[in-house]
């Protein structure tokens, strides 16, 4: 690989990839513990509620796609590559560990975590060194990978196997207990889209907000359907002291070849984390070299190695202190709800707010 | 050839190089002075460079040449009897062949010499013909890839016939070729094909530019100088297309892709491919569509097969036997219970020795091969088992594999499968299905930043083109297939329209 190559941008990607894209975004970490927080049938109206509330900010992230003049200078955004790196290492974190976590305690119970952070950092650092384009490219390999595991929790949404009963109360009774951050975290859970804000360059200043709004509506019914086949097979009840059902589920799909299926799924759920933790990688770099002044030197592989290896020591510190008991796991994940959710709801609409200013500025200094 | 020599012999004093010579020609300020002692000095204990001269009517003629690189026959006819009898003033156009140029310096006399041409010298002019031996095989069936049904001809070692086999497929003067001569000793001749009106301009000036930075200075066969002309050096794939079927090379060509075809060789290169390229058969079309489209799926199946199925019976029995419903497990508990090893080196035995017989069936004659195959495939698979080094399941999987991998039309590309396959089994005795499939998505990501000839790899999937996949893993139709492939960018789409 060249130097200067990864954030090439020679021609735009294809307007699907958008939607694709969006869509793997979407599908992180959060998939697999949504069901045991939402628990109750009437949350299905939440998701749905919270996904055409989200589509609005679909809508922003179109907009913001459509810009790739590279508006963004000065000190203030030097700034704001501060908290953006905590953003993304916390991102990082929870994908990374929480899913190594869950190889460890389905899989392997007697390897160390430390082995999947190092492998899953490893074939994401082998992604990002090809480039943006590539990393952007694999998100129908990513999509692919993953996405026919839905169809085999068909065999679990049919009775008699699934117990519509379980459907009911559809409309509540009282408000739940739980109920903010139940909120939260499927608003948390279809976050992710913020992060191609600053992918114009790579739109080619296309409009792609149906393609967004496409692959937004694709994961709405992803976890509708998910978090109803987890609720008419397991019921509130006993729904809610199962610890990611998603993956526990398969654990009743009996193929007369084969079964125990979470053996090959929660493998195959890795691709669509290795194409996010890529991007974050890319990200990472990249506000690293603003932060530093040097976002006007070619972008060299050895740089992005370097990150790599400091993610991998930092992820590795996480493991060894910061995450090591359940109530370690909870705190990182409302910590990931409480800033996912206010990136999502925030970021683009500073995007817009700043590049608006940023345009005001630069009309006023040509009349003037 | 004797009675005419002797013939020729008797009416001009034909003299040999021992009695001989000094009809030198200067040439003025062109490097080395262009002489037959130069040449002679030049080419000193070289035992078949000759020199003759010619004594007609005061005229004197001499030729130098190679006789083993030349057509006898054709100097006698073409060069010597018009020589003595053509046209006094201009001996040069009295030579009946269209391959006369003149020559202007010692380097070059030299370089058109061993061209297979004669150099011949009169008084204050010199000029090359060439007349190159044809000395070949004939035109033979492929074995690399052969076909039940469809064209049965192959390239052989010489060029021009096998530029003669394309020709005569794309008979269009939009068929162009560029020749490139190549590597400082073997100066092997490289002819680069490509349809002007449909091989996009920038992909042809990325080959031309490739191509004329090769520097080397021996190339014996095209995949020598496909290793000088492809993007990533370390992967396992090929990024050529290697193939003798002339049908196949003017499919590319009409599709807009390039094609090189090397001296002394009977493998044409092509690119750019893509990973599905390598699948492809010309059977395919000749079959009706859906037959065509189960195979090509088949194949695809059968790669998979090949790469996955012997590490999948090491992570199922080494990590995940509760995987295995239980009938399955009790067969398997009872097949590997009286064997000593783990199920990694009991697969990885079983992997090696297929692949040793395998091996040694290509490179023994015919007959001895089918032997070895009987006695790998039969007694040493049943030996195994009673040796208790094997299990029956094991060999099962194991033949299975064996046959699956011949499915595949490039053979290539089946022997990268077998490396994809060996680290696969490493990780599965590691890390079960989990580092199966790490390994599985560390070769998708490796293949979707592959590119031949700087297209990308892993079109029509990834970047994404829709139409391409009417002739991908499936093909629709020949009439429906109505635009060239899309990754290619060609200059004219439409298949249709007769726009070149």
């Amino acid at each position: 690989m060249s130097t200067g190559t990864l954030f090439n941008h020679e021609q735009p990607l294809q307007p699907w990839f958008w939607a694709v894209l969006v869509n793997r975004l979407q599908i992180g970490y959060f998939l697999l513990i949504l069901p045991k927080i939402l628990v109750y049938p009437y949350m299905l109206w939440v998701i749905l509620m919270v996904g055409l509330v989200s589509s609005l900010n679909l809508h922003l992230i179109g907009k913001c796609l459509a810009i790739h003049d590279g508006f963004m200078k000065g000190v203030w955004l030097r700034v704001w590559m501060v908290p953006a790196i905590g953003i993304l290492l916390l991102k990082m974190t929870l994908i990374v560990r929480g899913y190594a976590g869950v190889v460890h305690q389905f899989l392997f119970p007697s390897i160390g975590i430390s082995a999947f952070i190092v492998l899953m950092l490893v074939a994401a650092l082998y992604l990002a060194k090809h480039g943006m384009t590539t990393v952007l490219h694999f998100c129908v390999i990513a999509f692919l990978a993953s996405v026919w595991a839905t169809i085999l929790y068909g065999f679990l949404a049919m009775p008699p196997e699934a117990h519509y009963s379980y459907l009911y109360p559809l409309i509540p009774f009282q408000w739940p207990s739980n109920g903010f951050e139940s909120l939260l975290s499927v608003w948390s859970a279809f976050a992710g889209p913020e992060y191609l804000i600053v992918l114009g360059p790579w739109s080619g200043g296309k409009r792609l907000t149906k393609y967004l709004l496409a692959g937004h509506v694709f994961s709405i019914l992803e976890y509708t359907y998910l978090f109803f086949v987890s609720l008419v097979f397991l019921g509130s009840p006993y729904l809610k002291t199962v610890e990611f059902p998603v993956f526990n589920l398969l654990r009743y799909v009996q193929l007369p070849f084969f079964e125990r299926l979470e053996m090959i799924v929660i493998p195959a759920y890795m691709t669509p984390l290795i194409l996010i933790i890529s991007l974050l990688l890319l990200y990472l770099y990249g506000a690293l070299r603003i932060l530093l002044n040097r976002n006007r030197k070619p972008a060299h592989t050895r740089g992005l190695f370097m990150v790599s290896l400091a993610v991998a020591g930092y992820l590795l510190m996480v493991d060894r202190w910061l995450w090591t008991t359940e109530i370690h796991r909870r705190m990182w994940e409302q910590a990931q709800m409480y800033v996912v959710g206010a990136t999502f709801a925030l970021a683009p609409a500073l995007f817009l707010g700043y590049y608006a200013m940023q345009s005001r500025r630069r009309r006023n200094e040509k009349t003037g | 050839m004797n009675l005419l020599r002797k013939w020729l012999a008797g009416l001009f004093s034909l003299s040999t190089p021992e009695d001989e010579p000094s009809n030198e020609v200067h040439q003025p300020d062109r490097g080395s002075a262009l002489t037959v002692k130069q040449l002679q000095k030049r080419f000193k204990d070289v035992h078949d460079a000759r020199v003759q001269q010619l004594h007609h009517d005061s005229r004197t003629v001499t030729l130098f040449y190679v006789r083993s690189l030349i057509d006898v026959e054709k100097l006698q006819v073409d060069i010597l009897f018009p020589l003595l009898y053509g046209q006094k003033d201009h001996t040069d156009h009295a030579v009946v062949s269209d391959q006369v140029q003149p020559v202007p310096d010692l380097e070059q006399a030299i370089h058109q010499s061993l061209q297979g041409a004669v150099i011949v010298f009169t008084e204050g002019n010199v000029f090359a013909v060439k007349i190159p031996s044809t000395l070949s095989r004939p035109i033979e069936t492929s074995e690399q890839e052969q076909i039940l049904y469809g064209p049965k001809d192959s390239l052989s070692e010489q060029l021009e016939q096998n530029l003669t086999l394309i020709r005569r497929r794309l008979p269009v003067p939009e068929l162009k070729s560029c020749m490139f001569n190549l590597g400082t000793l073997s100066k092997t001749d490289v002819a680069l094909l490509y349809m002007e009106g449909i091989t996009n301009p920038e992909l042809l000036r990325t080959a031309l530019e490739k191509t004329s930075n090769v520097d080397y200075d021996a190339f014996f066969d095209s995949s020598h100088i496909g290793a000088f002309l492809e993007d990533h050096e370390n992967s396992v794939f090929p990024q050529f297309q290697h193939t003798d079927r002339p049908d196949a090379i003017a499919a590319a060509l009409a599709s807009g892709k390039i094609v090189w075809l090397v001296a002394n060789s009977p493998f044409a290169l092509i690119a750019p491919i893509t990973f599905f390229d390598m699948f492809q058969s010309p059977e395919d079309y000749v079959q009706r569509w859906t037959v065509g489209s189960f195979l090509r799926s088949l194949r695809f199946f059968a790669f998979l097969a090949v790469m996955i199925l012997a590490p999948m019976y090491v992570a199922l029995t080494t990590h995940h036997y509760y995987s295995i419903p239980l009938q399955l497990l009790y067969l398997l508990m009872e097949s590997r219970s009286e064997i000593p090893f783990t199920p990694f080196w009991e697969a990885t035995f079983m992997l090696l020795t297929l692949e040793i017989l395998k091996e040694g069936s290509l490179r023994m004659p015919t007959k001895s091969g089918q032997t070895l195959g009987i006695v790998g495939g039969i007694v040493i698979g049943q030996a195994a088992v009673e040796a208790n080094i094997a299990s029956n399941i094991l060999i099962v999987f194991i033949a299975l594999t064996g046959v699956a991998s011949f499915l595949v039309p490039n053979y290539i590309m089946t022997t990268s499968s077998k490396l994809i396959q060996l680290l696969l089994l490493i990780l599965a005795a590691w890390l079960g299905m989990w580092g199966v499939i790490w390994g599985l998505v560390f070769a998708l990501i490796h293949l979707t930043g592959l590119t031949s000839l700087k297209q990308p790899y892993f079109a029509p999937l990834s970047p994404m083109f829709w139409r391409d996949w009417k002739d991908t893993v499936i093909r629709v139709p020949l009439p429906k297939m109505k635009h060239r492939p899309a990754y290619l960018n060609p200059v004219t789409s439409s298949r249709t329209k007769r726009k070149i």
